[in-house]
């Protein structure tokens, strides 16, 4: 992957509900997109679970703010990243609510972060 | 390629110094601050290949002992940002 000069990487380590984290952090890598910049969003530790598939924040009367996900693909933000090892220590599937999750082994995925400019962690 | 990480919080409370390390590469540098000087004392920090630093000011406050090897003070923090070609803020 050639990574340009500005390049950002949204990490999210946050579950989805208890914290606005993972919203504020969709929201950033939005508004990156939407001035077309290379923004990739990156899942690790607790973030992961915002990625899991069959989830309803309507039955805790929470924002479902994982709909927005779906949003991606239209700011052109088309890099989501998930660390293998995260998933596997949940107990997890590689079943997700949102296409194209590249899984990466914990040091690919170190490899692949390391190449963008900026790192914002949320 | 390296990365500056700051590390803000205890690895007694939370996983954010262990999800440091696993992106962390040999060549980076780690800066314990606030809470992260805690870490000094953490099984995490044992054998670590990189070079590891706490915040003089921070380990005073709380009391925490750091070898001089391993202490800095905030004025030569600012420095490190600008010889790494980036910075993760782990809190």
């Amino acid at each position: 992957m050639n990574v340009q000069s500005q390049s950002i990487a949204v990490l999210n380590s946050k579950s989805p509900f208890a914290t606005n984290a993972g919203k504020e952090a969709l929201d950033v890598a939005l508004i990156f997109g939407s001035f077309e910049q290379n923004v990739a969003l990156f899942f690790q530790g607790e973030g992961v679970r915002q990625l899991v598939a069959k989830q309803n924040a309507e039955t805790i009367n929470a924002k479902d703010y994982l709909a927005t996900f779906s949003a991606l693909e239209f700011y052109d933000v088309e890099h989501i990243y998930v660390c293998e090892n995260s998933l596997t220590v949940r107990n997890l599937t590689q079943y997700f609510h949102v296409d194209n999750v590249q899984v990466l082994s914990q040091d690919e995925f170190s490899a692949t972060l390391r190449q963008y400019q900026t790192i914002v962690r949320f | 390629m390296s990365i500056l990480h700051l590390v803000r919080t205890s690895a007694y409370q939370h996983d954010d110094f262990a999800q440091c390390l696993q992106v962390c590469a040999p060549t980076d540098v780690i800066i314990l601050l606030d809470d992260g000087c805690y870490n000094l004392s953490h099984p995490l920090a044992n054998n670590l290949s990189q070079s590891i630093y706490a915040i003089e000011e921070h380990c005073i406050a709380r009391a925490v002992s750091c070898s001089t090897q391993q202490q800095l003070s905030i004025k030569e923090l600012t420095p490190l940002f600008f010889s790494h070609n980036s910075v993760i803020t782990w809190q």
